[in-house]
């Protein structure tokens, strides 16, 4: 009698603990149906009859319930310890040369040879899939209050690549809205996309300042 | 083959003394799933401020960082869009969105409206061939979300279902029949 009360408090509460040790013991589930019997016109009585369940499906999915929530409670466990991982990339921009700034349809367009290097090998960690690295040149101009153009970028997938230099004119065309490149300042800024195996993204940056366009077109 | 053929009779028996309060208890129970997803849905939508907050990505345009069946995690804000946030936008005359990864951006003075140009990571060229007829920059209104999170290939359930919509309707057919004979 005590062992039924047990089986159908267990059902009652859904705890997956004791369906796990119901599955384990090979204990068929009971569940309690209530139907109603007739006994006068004027009232009825509730009488309970005990049913033995389809042990295998319900098995099954007590299993699997428990496997998927005990997987997802492992996955955001092991993506939370992402978070005290601390990292220190070193990074340096130069720019080597213009090697051209033009008019071309009513907008300036620069060609510009960089020395890029950095070393972002400590952002690695057992959750990081990819690092996409870029360069963008950010500046002001009178009629936009923010111009982020990207340079050149690159995609790191494993830790021995994220130390590198890269000697390399602009990748993506260095172009204005506009004609305001002549003489205008501008900073280099280099991001690192961080891209995990799973969960949030981040990016982290480092800004250079004080680089000048030339003050003619050649 | 016996108990094959007792069991089935015993589910269509089961259905037919179904009574009609039974009945309404069943369907009430289903509509209350149905609306409690579809709340879920909408308080996301609010919470995030994008109209879509989880999507399914199709291509390969954005690999090896996203993968074909990967889902992403979407939140608008306020903010204002940056080069390198990975963001999904609607083209004009397009159904399906795309996401890609900002690479230019330029922020008028005086409107506040912003010009986007996007690239996909393992596209060799930017998107301008895909954004519509004579159209060089994305503005705030095309951006759908910008890219928070993922999950790896959650998103294959979607993939099959919208390629092969048999196995949608014999899901929604099984279901349908639990709910009845449960």
């Amino acid at each position: 009698m005590f062992l039924k009360w047990l089986i159908m408090r267990s059902w009652s509460l859904k705890s997956p603990c004791i369906e796990i040790l119901q599955i384990l013991v090979e204990i068929p589930l009971i569940k309690i149906h209530s139907s109603v019997v007739s006994v006068a016109p004027s009232f009825s009585v509730q009488a309970f009859r005990l049913e033995g369940m389809h042990t295998f499906l319900y098995r099954l999915n007590a299993v699997l319930s428990f496997a998927l929530l005990a997987l997802a409670a492992i996955c955001i466990a092991a993506s939370m310890t992402d978070m005290i991982h601390k990292s220190n990339p070193s990074v340096d921009i130069k720019v080597l040369k213009f090697d051209g700034l033009r008019e071309i349809y009513g907008n300036d367009e620069a060609r510009v040879a960089l020395n890029i290097s950095a070393d972002l090998s400590s952002i690695f960690s057992w959750n990081t899939k990819q690092l996409f690295v870029f360069v963008a040149a950010e500046y002001t101009t009178p009629k936009n209050s923010w111009n982020q153009i990207s340079l050149w970028d690159s995609i790191i997938t494993a830790k021995e690549d994220a130390v590198f230099q890269a000697l390399e004119y602009n990748k993506y065309a260095f172009i204005d809205q506009g004609k305001n490149f002549r003489g205008l300042s501008f900073n280099l800024t280099m991001y690192w996309h961080v891209m995990p195996k799973t969960t949030m993204m981040y990016i982290g940056s480092k800004s250079f300042t004080g680089f000048k366009f030339p003050d003619n077109y050649f | 083959m016996g108990g094959v053929s007792d069991y089935v009779k015993e589910t269509i028996d089961s259905i037919r003394s179904i009574q009609v309060r039974q009945l309404l208890l069943q369907i009430i129970t289903l509509g209350m799933i149905v609306s409690l997803a579809l709340i879920m849905w909408k308080g996301l939508i609010c919470f995030t401020g994008s109209e879509s907050p989880v999507v399914v990505v199709l291509s390969g345009s954005m690999e090896p960082g996203f993968q074909r069946g990967d889902i992403l995690f979407l939140n608008m804000g306020d903010a204002p869009v940056r080069a390198g946030e990975i963001v999904v936008f609607n083209v004009d005359g397009r159904k399906i969105p795309i996401v890609h990864r900002v690479i230019k951006v330029h922020e008028n003075r005086e409107t506040g409206e912003v010009d986007v140009l996007t690239k996909g990571d393992n596209n060799y060229g930017d998107d301008r061939l895909l954004y519509a007829d004579g159209q060089l920059w994305l503005n705030r209104k095309h951006i759908m979300g910008r890219s928070v999170g993922f999950l790896p290939y959650v998103g294959w359930v979607t993939i099959f279902m919208t390629e092969k919509p048999v196995i949608k309707y014999i899901l929604i057919a099984v279901l349908g029949v639990l709910v009845l004979v449960s």
